[in-house]
């Protein structure tokens, strides 16, 4: 009784967005954002006319592209930052600086960094010679892709190191000694007994990582705006261009509700696996 | 309790009276206007005080609306019921807002002699099917600005009056002196104007009646022209990521040799120290020459308070509005600004624009779903210039969806 208004609330902010999306998908919606009637599943055929598989691919290579490497590297400097070694407060504050800048402004400075025409990456590798002539980085999405995913590991591993950090400095210390008296060193010591035991940190920060990347916006905005020809677009500046650029409402409701199906079922697919794993955390 | 009731009670009464006893009814009135620049978030509303201060029962409420996201946040207000009284707009949008019944014509308004006041082509740019629902706002004609310096530098006498001619020149530029030869925008919105202006050049045209004629065979060897060019080092590198404010600060510090913009780029190049000449935009042998222009609408929506919207529009048409604003922007006049002609006759920004705004013009044509149209070309011509497709394929592509757009 007492959670009535909590859930009123709950169910107002999430299920009323949800509700509409789906009406969009469904309706002929103008360029006002108005619902004028039903329209079938001609949405979904304007969308999937509209570009959407290559949108998709990009989604998946944007996401995959950013997880897998934040998630592998954030481990190695997690626990390299849990050893006890010199200055390890300073290494601690310096790897946190990247997630203190508004990715606004780190999407600015990767498209000047980027620039075909003064971008300094061209010129040190000119200086380099690595390259013979200045290329047009942000120009295609074969080549855009990779920077702003390299951009965006660069903005993701912080969180992550972090999260996990705090997962490995909750381990308790006596297992610890107890395996090093039994012998376990290095890599082993790490592969058998700690990431075993940060096992619940490691679910959250897949999680959490997969939901933030999969919707991540402004790196792609500001450096390509999904162009050229949405060869660098992802579900996200996809769904924004479709609705408020092209004013094509419908096509957006679609694509919105196909990303919210795929989102929900990756992540209970992704605690199911883990509940089935003994994992708890959710 | 009771004591403070009263209180408020007599507040009310007070209140009321006064507002009752006022004969005048002060009406406020929205505003929409757009930045053109960062100095439009300060002069739009100065002259809505001016004008406030002339009728002291009209209110104005001005609203300073980012152009990329102009657009968006008007039909956003549209839809939630609360369109503005009073709006700028890009001309493209006109068609759609009058199709929907929003937009009030302007006929029964306007009176001969405020139109005459107008120069007739500007007047004309903002007409839909042949009603003037609208004022010219801001003006430009499009014309190639050059590099005095590069041209020099390569050996070239003067601007190219072909696109073959200016081809040529482009790419011995490149080699000359390490610059680009021209500046090509491939990115973003102004990709599909910025390739007209080299498929009008080769005798294509956007649409043919209510079709439209994007793979026509001119507009496949405009696109397949400018797709060698970039090929043969031409044009800057990336133009895929270039935008053509993004260019025209490059243009401007001397490393580009050509650039098709409106008079706003001169001052910036001159501010530089960069000689720069500014001639017709080229045509092929055969195909009439034509410089482009552009005009924005300043239009009334349909709404209750007509007369006091219609008392702004007349103010924000007279001539020392006028005057202060194309000067701050570097638009071209609309109306015969007496007392301001010499100055832009005189500067070196305004006079080969105006000279050009009395030869051949063209306008972008004022149809519905104009905007999907440009959308729809900016995806091929894209597509071409990253080489995902060819121009023959990414101009098929486009057609049916150019077609389509004007239907609606």
């Amino acid at each position: 009784m007492y959670l009535l208004p909590a859930i009123a609330l709950i169910g107002l902010a999430v299920g009323y967005p949800i509700v509409h999306i789906v009406e969009m998908a469904f309706g002929n919606v103008n360029t006002f954002g108005t619902i004028m009637g039903p329209n079938g599943f001609q949405n979904f055929i304007g969308l999937w006319q509209s570009g959407f598989p290559i949108v998709i691919r990009n989604t998946a290579v944007w996401t995959l592209g950013i997880l897998i490497p934040t998630v592998v590297l954030s481990m190695a400097l997690a626990y390299s930052l849990s050893l006890p070694i010199r200055l390890q407060p300073l290494f601690r504050t310096l790897s946190i600086v990247p997630w203190a800048i508004p990715l606004t402004i780190v999407a600015i400075w990767g498209s000047m960094a980027f620039n075909a025409l003064y971008g300094q990456v061209n010129t040190v590798l000119l200086d380099l010679h690595l390259i013979s002539h200045r290329v047009g980085w942000l120009a295609t999405g074969k080549t855009s892709l990779p920077v702003m995913i390299l951009i965006g590991i660069w903005v993701s591993v912080p969180f992550t190191t972090l999260t996990l950090l705090g997962g490995i400095q909750a381990i308790p210390r006596d297992i610890l000694e107890a395996s090093s008296i039994d012998g376990a060193r290095g890599f082993e010591r790490f592969a058998r007994i700690v990431v075993p035991l940060i096992r619940n940190s490691l679910q959250l920060v897949v999680l959490i990582n997969l939901a933030y990347i999969f919707n991540s916006f402004p790196i792609i905005w500001v450096m390509t705006q999904g162009g050229p020809a949405y060869s660098s677009a992802t579900v996200t500046t996809f769904v924004y261009q479709l609705a408020f650029t092209d004013g094509q409402f419908g096509f957006a409701g679609a694509a919105a509700l196909l990303a919210f199906l795929v989102l929900i079922g990756v992540a209970l697919g992704y605690v199911a696996l883990y509940r089935k794993s003994e994992g708890s955390l959710l | 309790m009771a004591a403070g009731l009263a209180v408020m009670l007599a507040g009310c009464g007070t209140a009321a009276s006064t507002s009752a006893s006022a004969k005048n009814h002060p009406v406020t009135i929205t505003f929409d206007a757009m930045e053109y620049s960062a100095a439009a978030n300060k002069f739009f509303p100065k002259f809505a005080q001016e004008f406030e201060k002339l009728h002291p029962n009209i209110k104005v409420k001005v609203r300073v609306i980012n152009w990329a996201a102009g657009q968006q946040v008007l039909n956003t207000e549209i839809g939630g019921g609360n369109p503005p009284d009073v709006a700028i707009i890009g001309t493209r949008w006109l068609p759609g807002y009058v199709k929907d019944g929003l937009i009030q014509p302007l006929t029964s308004f306007m009176t001969p002699s405020f139109a005459h006041e107008f120069y007739s082509a500007a007047l004309n740019s903002v007409k839909y099917n042949g009603v003037q629902y609208s004022l010219p706002e801001a003006m430009s004609v499009r014309l190639l600005i050059y590099n005095k310096n590069l041209f020099k530098k390569a050996g070239i006498a003067g601007p190219p009056k072909t696109w073959t001619q200016l081809a040529a020149d482009a790419i011995a530029i490149h080699k000359k002196t390490g610059q680009s030869g021209y500046a090509l925008v491939g990115s973003q919105v102004e990709t599909s104007l910025d390739y007209w202006y080299t498929m009008w050049g080769f005798g294509g045209n956007i649409l043919k009646g209510t079709k439209g004629t994007a793979n026509s065979p001119a507009d496949v060897k405009a696109l397949q022209f400018l797709v060698n060019l970039i090929h043969s080092g031409g044009t800057q590198p990336s133009v895929t990521a270039s935008t053509r404010s993004g260019l025209e600060p490059v243009f401007a510090s001397g490393k580009i040799g050509m650039m098709i913009d409106g008079p706003w780029l001169v001052p910036l190049a001159l501010a530089n120290k960069i000689p720069i000449g500014v001639a017709n935009i080229p045509s092929q042998p055969g195909v009439a020459a034509a410089n482009p222009a552009i005009t924005d609408s300043f239009v009334m929506f349909k709404n209750s308070h007509e007369k006091a919207s219609w008392e702004f529009a007349k103010f924000m048409f007279t001539k020392s509005v006028r005057a202060y604003f194309d000067k701050a922007e570097g638009m071209l006049p609309t109306m015969s600004l007496d007392g301001s002609e010499p100055y832009f006759r005189n500067s070196p920004e305004f006079s080969p624009y105006l000279k050009a705004l009395a030869g051949s013009t063209r306008f972008e044509p004022v149809v519905p779903g104009f905007q999907s149209v440009s959308l729809a070309y900016t995806n091929a011509v894209e597509a071409a210039y990253s080489g995902a497709l060819s121009p023959q394929a990414a101009l098929n592509q486009a057609e049916p969806k150019v077609t389509a757009a004007l239907k609606k």
